[in-house]
Formats: structure tokens, sequence, C-alpha cells
């Protein structure tokens, strides 16, 4: 029996392996045969949980997937209640339902609260973080934030603790920023951003800079940062966000020609309204507008 | 330069739009893909969307900007006037405007009066 729990496991692993490579239909044929070993009910729940995981982030769905909400009432054990949750909080979010999400986020937190696990209490309140600041209850979001932030500089290992701080740092100054909380916010951006070394992260700090600097009506440094996150954006919501705060730069700055360029090049976004660049130049969105989404 | 930025103008010109457009939230918040709730709290100026919904949401209605912020145009053009008078001619106007709250006060007091009187 014990051989084939380990046969379960090992194949398990090749299958993470496999998942974090990118390669996930090989993932799921992987986890197919794992689950042909796995002689106990503890290893096939935990091979199910990582199946779920590696569909949902495929966008597929299936019984594995449809298991998890039983795994996390079952509590079988806290690790995995705490992974079947954390799975369940990224399909919602992912699906924008976000009250489900916060729901599972808030039982993730608690199985890695009851387990005490700091890496897992990171993981649920990143989430948290994000879950909220999606819904726009940006004080919610902070206080996850920060409960982050201050377990992920008790970590030990340098490379890790500097990889999560970036990005946790990051996140929370943009909380702020869409809080009105501009001079704090900005600080953490800026702080986090030597620990930042992906482009599309940069991206994104250097939009959330524009956004808060031109909160301020510092426009210079607004259009520094914003011209930096053209340059590195690429996903098509970057793209656009950096081409209308750049526009609104221009446009307090009072270089309409500037303005128009920027309003333009978005409004090839949407070239069935036909009122855009006119309505950016009436009306500033920027209140209603949440760069994160 | 500025631009009217209040978020509950928008919020509640979008609610007028859809008003006016015979949409319930359901059907607009289908149209654009987020939730009913979300929508119903955005138009209260509590929630915050992604530039592109905002910008499908207000695609939707296909207006002029004229059409649009009709309101927060008039509004902002009244101040744009105000600010280039000089600031004993600002003064002016802010005592003519407070001549006229004062007036419609008085007037709204005097009809509750009337109505009193007509009950008694």
């Amino acid at each position: 029996m014990s051989e084939f729990i380990t046969r379960a496991e090992e194949l398990r692993r090749e299958a993470l392996a496999k998942v974090r490579a990118g390669e996930v239909e090989d993932a799921l044929e992987i986890y197919d045969a794992a689950l042909q070993f796995a002689g106990d009910d503890e290893t096939r729940e935990l091979i199910t949980i990582n199946k779920a995981d590696a569909m949902i982030a495929i966008e597929r769905s299936g019984p594995e997937v449809q298991a998890l909400p039983t795994i996390v009432m079952r509590r079988r054990s806290l690790r995995h209640v705490y992974l079947a949750a954390y799975a369940l909080v990224f399909k919602y979010r992912m699906e924008k339902e976000l009250k489900r999400a916060a729901f599972y986020g808030q039982l993730a937190l608690q199985s890695a609260e009851e387990a005490n696990e700091a890496l897992w209490k990171i993981g649920a309140l990143n989430e948290l973080a994000s879950i909220y600041d999606a819904d726009s209850k940006f004080e919610q979001a902070i206080e996850c934030g920060e409960k982050a932030i201050a377990l992920i500089e008790k970590i030990e290992d340098h490379a890790e603790r500097n990889f999560a701080y970036g990005l946790a740092l990051e996140n929370l100054g943009a909380s702020k920023l869409l809080n009105d909380e501009f001079e704090e916010g900005l600080a953490m951006i800026e702080r986090a951003m030597p620990f930042i070394s992906s482009p599309q992260y940069m991206a994104e700090a250097n939009i959330d800079l524009c956004f808060g600097y031109l909160g301020l009506d510092k426009l210079d440094e607004a259009r520094r940062f914003g011209e930096a996150a053209l340059e590195l954006a690429s996903e098509s919501r970057q793209i656009r966000n950096a081409h209308y705060l750049l526009g609104e730069v221009a446009y307090k700055s009072e270089d309409i020609e500037l303005a128009e360029f920027h309003f333009d090049k978005l409004a090839e976004f949407y070239p069935d309204f036909r009122h855009l660049k006119s309505l950016l130049f009436a009306i500033d969105l920027r209140s209603m507008v949440n760069l994160k989404l | 330069m500025n631009k009217p930025a209040q978020l509950e103008l928008v919020g509640r010109k979008i609610r007028q739009l859809r008003r006016q457009r015979k949409l319930t939230q359901v059907e607009l918040a289908d149209r654009i893909g987020i939730h009913q709730s979300d929508l119903s709290r955005m138009e209260q100026g509590e929630y915050k969307v992604g530039l592109d919904t905002l910008l499908k949401i207000l695609q939707t209605f296909d207006l002029s900007i004229g059409d649009f912020f009709e309101e927060g145009n008039r509004v902002q053009s009244v101040f744009d006037k105000l600010r280039t008078l000089s600031p004993a001619a600002q003064k002016e106007v802010e005592s003519f405007i407070e001549f006229k709250r004062a007036q419609e006060v008085g007037d709204g007091e005097s009809d509750e009066g009337e109505s009193e009187g007509e009950d008694v």
C-alpha cells in the first residue's frame, strides 16, 4: 500500500512541476495517473485539490473543481482546507464573484491562523487585499495589506522576502492611492520599486505613480512615470491606463496637442465610441476609475 | 482648466441616463459584464470600476458630451465666468447669490405660513 502512496506522491510532485513550467495539460494527465495510485482518502483529496487548482488556472471546470467547497467544509486537515479555499478564492476572483472570493479568502486566512503558518497567512491576506480593492473596499484592503507586510518583514529567507515584499508593498501603496491617501501611497510604491524586477509589475507601479502624482498635481513627475509605464506596458489594460493618464497629465499641463494624441490612442481601443475623445476632454473620470481592474 | 470629476455626479448621471433609456440595472449590468449590485453602488458613487468598464458604460449611451454632462458643464461654465471677474465684482455676485437664497428661503417660509393658514 505504501508503495502506491509513494508513487502517487511522486506523480503529484511531477505534476506540480509541470504546472510551474506552464505545461498544465500535461500536468492534468499526470494528476489523473496519480489519482489511480492514491491509496487513501487524504492523498486522493490532496491530488484532487492540486488538479482543481491547475484546472482553474486554465479556466476549466470539472468534478475536481466542483469538489473544492466540500473539501473546505469537510476539514480533513488545515492544509487541505487552506489549499482548497485558496484555489476557490482565485477561481471566484477571476470570475469577479467577489463576495464568494472574500468568503473563501476569510476561510483560507482562518485555517492559516489555526495552523499558525506565516506564508499561508501572507497568501490569504494578499488575496483578500486584492478582492477588497476590486470591490472598492479600500480600507479593508489596506488593513489586509498592512498585516501581510508585517508578516513578510519577518521572513528570514531574503530572496523570498524581497520578492513578496515588493509586490505586497506596491499593492498596499495602490490601495492607499485609491483611498485618496496620495502621499503615503506614493511613498510606499517608491519604496517597493527596488524590489520589483518583472517588467509587468514595474509597468503597474509606474502607472500607479503617475496616477498618484497626478492626484497631487505634480505633473512633471506624473508625466515621467506615465511615460515609463507606457514603455514597459505589455497588457492592453496597462496601455489603455497609461494613455488615459498621460492624456490627463497633458490636459492639465495645457498641452492640448499631446492630450489629443494620448486620447486618440485610447480611442483606438473603442472604435465604435464616437464621442470618446470629446468626453475625455470634458470630464475627468479618475475619481470613478480603479486602475487595477 | 479643471473638469468636473465628482464621483457622485457621474454616478447620478449614469442612473439618470439608464432610466431615460428604460434600462433596468440588471439589463445595463448584463450588457457591460458587471454585477447589478456593483452598478447600483456605482450609481451611488460608492464603487469604482476599471477604465474599460467605465468607457463601455458611457459608450452604451452613445451621447455627445453636451448631452452627457449638461448639468456639470453649466455649473462649470458659471464658475469659469465668475473667475474672469474682478474680486470686487465677484463679491457683488456672491452678495447677490446670498440675497437670492434669502429671498427663496423667505418665499418658502411664507408659502408654509399660507398653507398653515388655509388649513386653519
